[in-house]
């Protein structure tokens, strides 16, 4: 098991304990998100990924432990207080989370004017110029509810994307996609990472997609993480749980 | 009984979390509209939506009430020779009490569902968590446009609806059962004091306040998909009507020690 040098990381999660009901989802989560690569959260459904992925820009805050973004601590933070914090970060939700009343362009559009943008002519050339780059060039009108499930995941990363966040996460990006499409979105994530020089963490259990951009691998199980490093290390891993894992997903070669 | 107890206690835990959590949302929409947080764009779509679409529905509701509510007291009033006395009665009714609350009630059903099952449903659909994920305060974009065009449209709609009831009393007693026109208006004026409008109308604004806070509140703690949404829209309706119904009685007693009922003199 490596560990990220921590002058490099742009996360780093000390002993995060997260408790719904009576369930404990994170059990002393401990790791480091280095900066400018691309990190996979790996693991089954219901281990805490998506939650552990929440907890990096505050949408969630644990229930103790310290989380730290570029090294300022968040869990202290209040609502208001994290606006700087979460204007760094875009984030690529699961279903897209596109606003449905909003077209395309106005969903794209929400982030710069939101950030005080307010040149039509200059939102508008950033929507298209980011709808482009995401393969949906002149899709501006359409509405969300006409859209199929990978264009509304690449209007969400377009979204994510286009006030230039240092950092992006994406939550199951592939998640309800045939393996065509899983791969042309990853691969989109990984462009979008390198032209832009993002820190990207992906959560995932899509292991064929996550082998295309994982620079690293956090492999998490019943909310605790069980390895950290390259996605080879993780292949090779003779952890039980890992090896489960790899098998039921088809990727323990 | 060990079960009456906990029913008892249950009913007990929820009325006092809802208190809380009204009371935290009622102070975060004051903290925001004074840190001018007002997006006045969206407060404007809310206008049309809360005040002009809701015109219909308030404008028969108090027409209805007040010709039902007229031909009930002309019958009983005119078997005892005080048939005059049906357009003051109608008319301090409608403006202190039904006008009010059946307007509100009103717009409960019609807007204040329409919020919960609209926040809601982007609560589930995380896009409440992607406003957030945005540096944007769900309070600010959500609830105070909502709040800010209730609290200007809920006034308006109960005055409307007071003078649609009023003007139906009208229409039905004086040409459905002859009572003269003059002798109507005459004594609705003498017996209808500014009081009882302000009454109507202040009436209207705690109850706007009300539905919006119930409501949202409802909408932002929603959860478990299409079926949490349903669950959250009957809670807030029912919570916001109880609550009308509750509120109702306290403003009745604490506005009428400052703006009495005048004196009839038929």
């Amino acid at each position: 098991m490596s560990e990220f040098p921590a002058n490099e990381s742009f996360f780093s999660l000390s002993d995060v304990r997260t408790r719904f009901g009576s369930k404990e989802v994170l059990r002393g989560v401990t790791l480091e998100i280095p900066k400018s690569r691309t990190t996979v959260i790996l693991g089954g459904s219901g281990t805490g990924k998506s939650v552990l992925l929440k907890h990096l820009n505050g949408l969630l805050n644990p229930d103790s432990g310290s989380i730290r973004v570029c090294g300022q601590e968040i869990t202290s933070l209040k609502e208001r207080q994290l606006v700087p914090v979460r204007r760094r970060i875009g984030i690529m939700f699961q279903d897209g989370a596109l606003f449905d009343s909003m077209s395309v362009g106005e969903n794209v559009a929400f982030p710069l004017r939101e950030q005080g943008l307010r040149d039509r002519q200059q939102i508008a050339s950033s929507v298209a110029a980011v709808l482009e780059k995401v393969e949906l060039p002149g899709e501006e009108a359409k509405m969300p509810s006409a859209l199929s499930g990978g264009m509304r995941k690449r209007v969400a990363l377009a979204r994510a994307i286009v006030s230039h966040p240092d950092c992006l996460l994406c939550d199951e990006p592939t998640a309800g996609l045939d393996p065509v499409l899983s791969q042309r979105i990853s691969l989109l994530i990984r462009r979008m990472t390198e032209e832009h020089r993002l820190t990207s963490v992906v959560v995932s259990h899509d292991m064929e997609a996550m082998r295309l951009i994982a620079d690293y691998v956090i492999f998490l199980q019943g909310g605790t993480v069980h390895y950290s490093g390259d996605m080879a290390g993780l292949e090779q891993s003779e952890d039980e749980a890992i090896q489960t894992f790899l098998s039921s997903k088809g990727g323990g070669g | 009984m060990t079960r009456v107890f906990q029913k008892a206690g249950s009913i007990a835990l929820d009325l006092v979390a809802l208190f809380g959590q009204t009371g935290t949302l009622f102070f975060e929409v004051v903290g925001a509209i004074a840190t001018g947080k007002v997006r006045w764009g969206l407060v404007g779509q809310q206008v049309v939506k809360v005040g002009i679409g809701s015109q219909l529905v308030v404008m028969v509701t108090g027409a209805f009430t007040g010709a039902v509510f007229a031909a009930q007291a002309y019958f009983k009033f005119n078997e005892l020779g005080l048939g005059s006395a049906t357009g003051p009665v109608v008319s301090v009714a409608l403006c202190r009490e039904l006008g009010p609350v059946l307007a509100a009630l009103m717009v409960t059903s019609r807007v204040g569902s329409a919020m919960t099952a609209e926040i809601g449903s982007m609560r589930v659909y995380e896009q409440v968590d992607a406003l957030r994920s945005m540096g944007v305060h769900p309070v600010d974009y959500l609830v105070v446009p909502r709040m800010i065009a209730m609290v200007i449209s809920l006034p308006i709609l109960v005055g409307e609806a007071i003078g649609f009831g009023i003007l139906a009393a009208d229409l039905l007693t004086v040409h459905g059962f002859g009572l003269p026109q003059a002798w109507f208006r005459h004594q609705v004026i003498l017996a209808t004091s500014a009081g009882d409008l302000l009454t109507g109308l202040i009436k209207g604004l705690v109850f706007a306040v009300l539905i919006v806070l119930i409501c949202c509140n409802q909408g932002l703690r929603t959860r478990h998909g299409a079926a949490g949404v349903g669950k959250s829209t009957t809670k807030a309706v029912v919570d916001t009507a109880l609550a009308i119904l509750v509120v109702n009685l306290g403003l009745t007693l604490v506005l009428n020690q400052f703006l009495p009922i005048v004196s009839l003199s038929l």
